[in-house]
């Protein structure tokens, strides 16, 4: 029983979060096409470090991307020699995030009518909505470079084509 | 959890690990176009939604676009941002083609919402969950359990329980002891069994034993209403056995699980029927009846509906049972008034019936297994004809035989060595072994294991094991019962009312069948011979 508790208790914890960044930032699919912004970019450098940010330009050489370090936006600039992988987030899957989690969330309070059925139901349910939880959550990406070549990365850049003449590149954000 | 438990968690999730790809796409979701006068000649219906890069980093979204007839400029609906995506401009927009650096399409197919599968697979667990809830609500005991349960094998789920203590003592002044045959003989001299709390209850018991009764291989030992134990010869058979006109040999032939039961009348709980059974070629000796039962779910069906009935005032009342020998006396009496099994033994001389006893048990869970001695009678030229009385739908009768008794014996007492916690408090042997102010106090969820230790037995031999547990358990109230508190039809149905119990006949009625399909389907699948009962 204690340990039904904890469960219990871990699951609606983590099913009560937040979105993660990444979504909030991400459109929904039908809104997708009124996205002004560029491509979010998961770059992970290594196992502690990784530049999750925007898609400003590509170039032939480089990729600039604005990130966020402690609340101040900031450029950097990514050189295509060390990117040998990384995943670009498209837009979320889901019409409704917080709709489906929250009903996600609610699925194991059901067992507790369940009495010793809840043995079956309870890990069921827990399933269930860590699955839609993680599902939801899920956006649709494109994975570089087996999805996209480097060639065709600055469709989903912010400036597609390229910077602006005249612009000051720090004026960005 | 146990691993079983985590196993089929996982199991589900890794099913849905099967169906869950990785929503990947490829980069012809979007297109672009730096031949824009190209685009713009093309057919509009083919892209009726743009969205425009323009050379000084401006962008805009555009729906329902046109040329002007000038063929230098782009009308359209539709918003422009500057270049850190501030929104300037919305409603009519008109755009000079030469500003333009590149125009952008998207191919929304890769793209499509995946809710509507989401939210199918959430309907359904959903519907599942409110059925199961309902038929929870509506059947409480066949979710929640009944007191404590006793299993020679832990593991066991609660339909193989070889034991329920005190069914009936809901409450201090109800405490009692009772003693149910394990149906389970040994020959080890050390024995477990594990005693679990499964419902919505806290059980505190008083005291635990077993009592042990060696016997040789070829023996049988049995114990009656009154606490003796018979050893007894083999179990003879009925050679014919019926109920309502009904053969019902099969069903009540062995002690194999395959069980007689009826349904209970539409307007009369009360109502009764016989079971009548003829055996032959018995020997002239003094002979009982050996019968393993449990009942169905009605009376707990009844005491739901009387704590519901009482509502928020549960607590009041339990006090009441504490001072008030009225109250508690009354609120037995729907018990009462159901009866237990009436049996009696057919007098061919005097040509009537001679009643042998009743037998009363409460609890649909764990079979009872006993002998009631016939006294009065023995067979008369090789043949004796037995008559079970008893309400409708109130019992299930897993077997009926006669054996003839050989000797009263007297048992061995043994109270637990060892307690090992599963889950619940400490407690130690002392506070079961004796009738006194200790207790073990178990919630739902608890789980023990009592050690036993027995003399060695001589090569053969073997200990025929009962389970004598005294004590009480309190109910939890659940909030869907303070919502059906009626204090006046508490009281018209301790008090017997006839359309009261009418109306509880015809409630029962509407829920009988789900509710014993319920409780039982996890462990059998349709018998045959429940089906030929309905």
């Amino acid at each position: 029983m204690k340990n039904y508790i904890i469960l219990f208790l871990f699951s609606t914890v983590m099913f009560s979060c937040k979105p993660t960044r990444n979504l909030q930032y991400l459109q929904t699919p039908s809104e997708y096409k009124y996205d002004v912004l560029g491509s979010y970019v998961n770059i992970k450098q290594d196992r502690a470090h990784a530049v999750r940010g925007e898609i400003i330009t590509v170039t032939n050489d480089e990729m600039i991307v604005l990130v966020s370090i402690e609340g101040r936006s900031e450029l950097i600039t990514l050189e295509r020699s060390n990117l040998s992988k990384f995943d670009l987030f498209i837009c979320g899957s889901s019409e409704s995030p917080g709709g489906i989690m929250t009903t996600s969330a609610v699925l194991p309070l059901y067992s507790i009518g369940h009495g010793y059925l809840a043995i079956y139901s309870l890990p069921i349910n827990l399933a269930t909505g860590f699955y839609m939880h993680k599902d939801v959550n899920t956006p649709y990406k494109i994975k570089y470079p087996e999805g996209i070549n480097w060639a065709n990365l600055h469709k989903f850049a912010r400036f597609p084509q390229g910077i602006p003449e005249g612009v000051d590149i720090n004026t960005i954000r | 959890m146990k691993n079983s438990h985590l196993a089929l968690a996982l199991f589900t999730l890794f099913a849905f690990g099967l169906y869950s790809c990785k929503k990947y796409v490829n980069h012809s979701v979007r297109k672009s176009y730096t031949d824009v006068n190209k685009v713009l000649h093309a057919d509009a219906s083919q892209n009726p939604f743009f969205k425009i890069h323009f050379k000084n980093g401006n962008v805009s979204t555009l729906e329902y676009w046109h040329i002007t007839s000038s063929k230098d400029s782009l009308k359209g609906e539709g918003a422009l941002y500057d270049l850190n995506r501030n929104n300037i401009e919305d409603g009519q927009l008109s755009f000079a083609i030469e500003d333009m650096a590149i125009i952008e399409t998207n191919n929304l197919d890769q793209l499509k919402s995946k809710d509507s599968e989401r939210i199918a697979l959430l309907s359904i667990l959903t519907a599942a969950n409110v059925i199961l809830d309902l038929v929870c609500l509506a059947n409480p005991k066949a979710c929640f359990g009944s007191c404590p349960t006793f299993y020679v094998n832990g593991d066991d789920m609660i339909h193989g329980a070889n034991a329920e203590g005190f069914s009936n003592a809901i409450s201090p002044a109800l405490e009692y002891g009772d003693i149910d045959a394990l149906q389970h003989s040994t020959s080890k001299e050390r024995f477990q069994l594990t005693m679990k709390n499964e419902a919505f209850e806290t059980h505190m018991v008083n005291e635990l034993a077993l009592f042990a009764v060696p016997k040789s291989r070829d023996e049988n030992v049995f114990h009656d209403n009154d606490g003796n134990y018979y050893k007894a010869k083999e179990i003879v058979e009925p050679s014919s056995a019926s109920a309502e006109g009904k053969d019902i040999r099969s069903l009540i032939c062995g002690i194999d699980e395959t069980e007689y039961f009826s349904l209970t009348d539409s307007f009369d709980l009360t109502k009764k029927e016989e079971v009548i059974l003829e055996f032959e070629n018995m020997p002239n000796e003094r002979h009982g009846i050996v019968i393993n039962h449990r009942q169905t779910l009605l009376t707990t069906f009844l005491l739901y509906s009387g704590l519901s009935y009482m509502g928020d005032e549960v607590g009041d009342y339990f006090a009441k049972i504490e001072t008030n020998r009225y109250i508690k006396k009354k609120l037995g009496s729907p018990f009462k008034k159901l009866g237990g099994i009436k049996m009696f033994v057919w007098d061919p001389a005097k040509r009537k019936w001679k009643f042998v006893e009743e037998l009363y048990e409460t609890g649909p869970i764990a079979e009872n297994l006993i002998i009631s001695p016939i006294w009065n009678m023995q067979p008369q030229g090789g043949k004796m004809k037995i008559k079970l009385e008893m309400s409708k739908g109130l019992w299930r009768i897993d077997h009926i035989g006669l054996s003839s008794i050989e000797n009263p014996v007297e048992p061995l007492k043994v109270h637990p060595s060892e307690i090992d916690i599963v889950e619940g408090g400490a407690y130690f042997p002392e506070d079961v072994s004796a009738d006194d102010e200790e207790y073990l106090i178990s919630f739902p969820g608890d789980e023990f294991n009592l050690q036993f230790d027995f003399p060695k037995l001589p090569y053969g031999e073997k200990y025929e094991l009962f389970l004598s547990a005294k004590g009480y358990y309190l109910e939890w109230m659940r909030s869907s019962w303070l919502e059906g508190k009626d204090l006046p039809k508490l009281k018209r149905m301790l008090m017997h009312d006839r359309q009261t119990w009418r109306e509880l006949a015809i409630e029962f009625k509407s829920m009988e069948h789900e509710m014993e399909s319920v409780f039982w389907s996890s462990k059998y699948p349709v018998l045959e011979q429940d089906q030929q009962n309905q």
